[in-house]
């Protein structure tokens, strides 16, 4: 009986098991085993929680468009020293942004 | 007669096949668009004109080759049939015409396939007429195979650090880690596929599945994955063009080997003629690549090559594998312990890989930016990669990818819609009191915009058009809003996105330009190409440039010669001037293979067509010195554009078609004004800017003040002095190929690229800041969902607005 068997059972197991295993690996294990990402919620952070925006900004200082956001509120808030600096850092980041440019002007 | 038999089955299937490929092309609108209308591809229009000459040359050699079926003996009838069927089909071909245009789908599916059934019913009478072979080879084991995955592997493995380096991409030098990644998974991944082809050929040997129609299902799987989807031929038609390819490749393939076999010869040089196509073929790629890469379409070349050196290192090891070492691995045990081992093997790398920056502390390791770089100098892997792991990586990205291509190259005819940026703005209505300026936009195709030194103070060959750019207005961040001169030049002309169809026609309804032009009583000096004559209008009244010059043939030098002739015949004629021309020196179809005049060097830049630049730049500075001398200059506005970039090296990529990356998004824009308008207008230059602002722009330099007619309208780059120009640091424009379903998102101010590439399913984040040097940026989940659904909604809108229904 086991003799009989036993060559079904390996027939089974090989190819055609090891064939499932293996698509399952290689279709499957990517999503399955992708590592989770540092993620945060800055991309849709709103443009009228300063302190969101100041989280934000110390997470991602390259943010120039989060750094302009953030002195534009400064700015309506009467701030003009914190939105001034808040400017210059996204013009450090991009110093030829006329926008920013004529902003920091105003602020003059 | 046997060599001469098998010449002419060759030859054959050669015809038979271009016409197939013909008939695709013209069956997929943005290939016939801008392969064959443009007379891209000089030999493949020969090739049609010819024809029916070759059918019959064909027929006739195809009738010698069958003299010993005819006679007598098997597959007497159905060679019989062959030639008569065939000298009927050639009659047809000789008193009409049988191939297919552009505008007809139904003919060009029809003709499609049935330029096949000939080499099926060769195939068929050979290998019913010939000796009969073994397909299913000797199964040499998995070892022997797994010898092949390395062999591939190392092909292609050891060309790749030299080809990165020429590229600037991942150098050995400074980026070993890298490289290392690239060069392992790439291991991983050939090692995983030929096993699980292995594993295939196994269980078809088992159920006595022949070998050849696990070939033709292989094959046509390829052919729709790498050759059918990036010329925008996909659905059900895809699939079945695809399969019935590979059907008759393969019994081509059989037929031939039938013959072959015929004389004992033939039958015993199997072996060695395994072992000479086992090193001939990877050697012949080896250097093959190289040259593909140049004039290749989004690597689909350099993919087909590499497969073609693994199935051939495949079937070699299959039918070699005993021969060399009888016995060794066969055994089932030993076989599964190694397929385990692989497993093992490619289950560490896709767990590893991804999380090396966590183990080695080294958070600038991007894996993912490691293996798409890498992937470009391995074609090999880049097609596995696709096959691996594509539309799995992440959740919702096979919907994602799902959406862009059903939204791509739409198929269901679109009725036209009016983009209007003034209301009642009625031919003759604009003043004739000889105030309106002349209008000369040269939109010079594939010209990038770090070519000139207006744009880029390493350039030194281009100092007419810097004169021209210090007495003009140039836009720092332009871009173009489709890659791919197909749908960027009717966006121009329109002023906003247009859908992604080629075409919604008519067209006049949505060309804004050409309304404005005729408010102005413009006298129209348009060149000639298969854009304008079929979309712009060449009406009567339009002086026509380059009429008698074939398109791919348009430069700037010679268009200007004639557009000063045209100007210097009708100097009298007091209407105001619109001249248009795309000129197509910089095309990569003419920059390629170009040659630089003796003396000139151009150290840092691709010298073929850095020197084309130099040439347009003469011409384009005589043109204006002619302007002057007639006194047309002062009053003239003179747009210097190009409707889109063009890779030349980067990352491996050659020219633009249906790939869209910062180089070929972005754009030279240079507008000079007249002095009187200068004076009203003021501009922000280093606001975002698009080339459908070009048109939005017009009207409001010539008195007519445009209103938006849809967020994916353009709006002018000038506003009255005194106001503030409307900021556009919070809006994403979508952008995209014109040729595949690959969408981006422009944002930030024009500092952010984000795209997605629903063909090969991928995307990324640009960083094109000033000085950042267009990097690669990590991405977030939130990141990446925020973009798509920003493009999801911006489709949805053209889809409202053209209103055709979303999938």
């Amino acid at each position: 009986m086991n003799d009989a068997r036993s060559p079904a059972v390996r027939r089974l197991l090989w190819p055609y098991g090891f064939l499932l295993v293996f698509v399952f690996i290689v279709r499957m294990l990517p999503a399955i085993t992708r590592p989770a990402g540092a993620d945060d919620s800055c991309e849709r952070v709103s443009r009228t929680d300063p302190a969101a925006m100041e989280r934000c900004a110390a997470i991602h200082p390259e943010d120039a468009e989060l750094l302009i956001d953030l002195g534009d509120w400064y700015r309506e808030a009467g701030d003009r020293s914190r939105a001034r600096s808040l400017y210059r850092e996204a013009l450090n980041i991009d110093p030829a942004d006329g926008e920013v440019r004529r902003r920091m002007d105003a602020l003059r | 007669m046997r060599a001469f038999t098998i010449l002419v089955r060759v030859a054959t299937a050669i015809f038979f096949l271009t016409t197939t490929v013909y008939a695709i092309l013209t069956y997929s609108p943005f290939a016939y668009e801008q392969f064959i209308q443009p007379n891209m591809i000089a030999w493949l229009s020969n090739f049609v004109f010819l024809h029916t000459d070759f059918y019959w040359l064909m027929l006739c050699a195809t009738l010698l080759t069958l003299a010993p079926q005819l006679q007598s003996g098997r597959g007497r009838t159905l060679a019989w049939v062959y030639l008569g069927v065939g000298a009927i089909v050639g009659g047809l071909l000789t008193v009409t015409r049988v191939l297919p245009a552009g505008d007809t789908p139904v003919r060009s599916v029809a003709v499609a396939f049935a330029a096949l059934v000939p080499l099926l019913w060769l195939g068929l009478i050979d290998c019913f007429t010939g000796e009969r072979g073994s397909q299913d080879g000797r199964g040499g084991g998995l070892s022997a195979v797994l010898v092949a995955a390395v062999f591939v592997w190392a092909v292609f493995a050891v060309a790749a650090p030299s080809r990165l380096h020429a590229a600037g991409g991942v150098a050995a030098s400074n980026a070993t880690p890298q490289l290392i990644i690239g060069i392992a998974a790439s291991l991983a991944a050939h090692l995983a596929s030929f096993t699980v082809a292995y594993l295939v050929v196994t269980a078809a040997r088992q159920l006595r599945i022949p070998i050849s129609l696990l070939v033709a299902a292989a094959l046509g799987i390829a052919l729709h994955e790498v050759v059918l989807a990036p010329i925008s031929v996909t659905g059900g038609v895809s699939w079945l063009l695809a399969l019935a390819i590979a059907a008759a490749v393969t019994v081509t393939g059989l037929g031939i080997g039938a013959v072959a076999r015929r004389s004992p010869v033939g039958r015993q040089r199997g072996d060695s003629q395994s072992v000479v196509a086992a090193v001939l073929v990877p050697l012949a790629a080896f250097v093959l690549v190289p040259i593909l890469t140049t004039f290749d379409w989004g690597f689909m070349l350099q993919k087909l090559t590499a497969l073609l050196v693994a199935a051939v290192a495949f079937a070699a090891a299959d039918r070699l594998g005993s021969w060399i070492r009888p016995g060794v691995g066969s055994g089932v045990g030993s076989q599964a312990a190694l397929t385990a081992a692989v497993m093992g093997f490619y289950t560490v790398a896709v767990v590893a890989i991804p999380r090396l920056p966590e183990w080695t502390g080294d958070p600038r390791l991007q894996p993912a930016f490691a293996l798409d770089a890498y992937s470009a100098a391995d074609p090999s892997y880049r097609v596995l990669r696709q096959f691996l792991d594509t539309d799995q990586a992440l959740p919702g990205d096979a919907e994602f990818y799902a959406f862009l291509r059903a939204n791509s190259s739409i198929k269901v005819p679109l009725r036209p819609v009016d983009i209007d940026f003034a209301r009642n703005l009625k031919p003759n209505s604009l003043p004739a009191d000889g105030s309106l300026p002349n209008i000369f936009l040269f939109i010079i195709d594939s010209l990038r915009r770090d070519y000139l030194s207006a744009y880029n103070s390493q350039v030194t060959f281009t100092p007419r058009i810097a004169a021209f750019a210090k007495d003009s207005f140039t836009f720092d961040r332009a871009f173009s809003r489709y890659g791919g001169t197909g749908l960027a030049v009717p966006s121009i002309w329109a002023g906003a996105l247009v859908a992604h169809k080629q075409y919604v026609t008519p067209f006049a309804p949505m060309n804004a330009l050409a309304k404005l032009l005729d408010a102005g009583n413009y006298r129209r000096i348009i060149t000639r190409d298969h854009i304008t004559e079929e979309l712009f209008g060449l009406e009567e009244g339009t002086s026509v440039l380059d009429y008698r010059v074939d398109e791919m043939m348009h430069t700037f030098c010679g268009t200007m010669s004639e557009l000063k002739e045209e100007l210097r015949a009708h100097a009298d004629d007091r209407r105001p001037l619109f001249a248009h021309t795309r000129p197509l020196d910089l095309h990569i179809g003419n920059t390629r293979f170009a040659s630089v005049p003796a003396g000139e060097t151009y150290p840092g830049f691709f010298a073929p067509y850095a020197a084309r630049v130099r040439q347009i730049d003469g011409c384009f500075g005589d043109f204006l010195d002619e302007l002057r001398r007639t006194g047309r200059y002062d009053n003239s506005i003179i747009v210097l554009m190009s409707d889109h970039g063009d890779s030349l090296g980067e990352g491996l990529r050659w020219g633009h078609g249906y790939t869209i990356v910062p180089e070929v998004l972005r754009i030279p824009l240079i507008v000079r004004v007249p002095a009187a308008l200068r004076d009203r207008f003021a501009t922000d230059r280093t606001r975002v800017s698009f080339a459908t602002d070009v048109t939005p722009s017009l009207y409001a330099l010539l008195g007519v003040t445009p209103a938006r007619p849809r967020p994916s309208a353009g709006v002018s780059l000038f506003n009255e002095q005194g106001t503030e120009p409307p900021s556009r640091r919070h809006d994403a424009y979508m952008v995209a190929s014109s040729y595949g379903a690959v969408y981006g998102l422009v944002r930030h101010n024009g500092r952010r690229l984000y795209i997605a590439d629903a063909i090969e399913g991928r995307d990324a984040i640009y960083d094109l800041t000033p000085g950042a040097g267009d990097a690669r940026l990590g991405m977030t989940d939130a990141e990446r969902q925020a973009n798509r659904t920003l493009i999801r909604e911006q489709i949805a809108d053209l889809a409202q607005w053209y209103g055709y229904p979303q999938p």
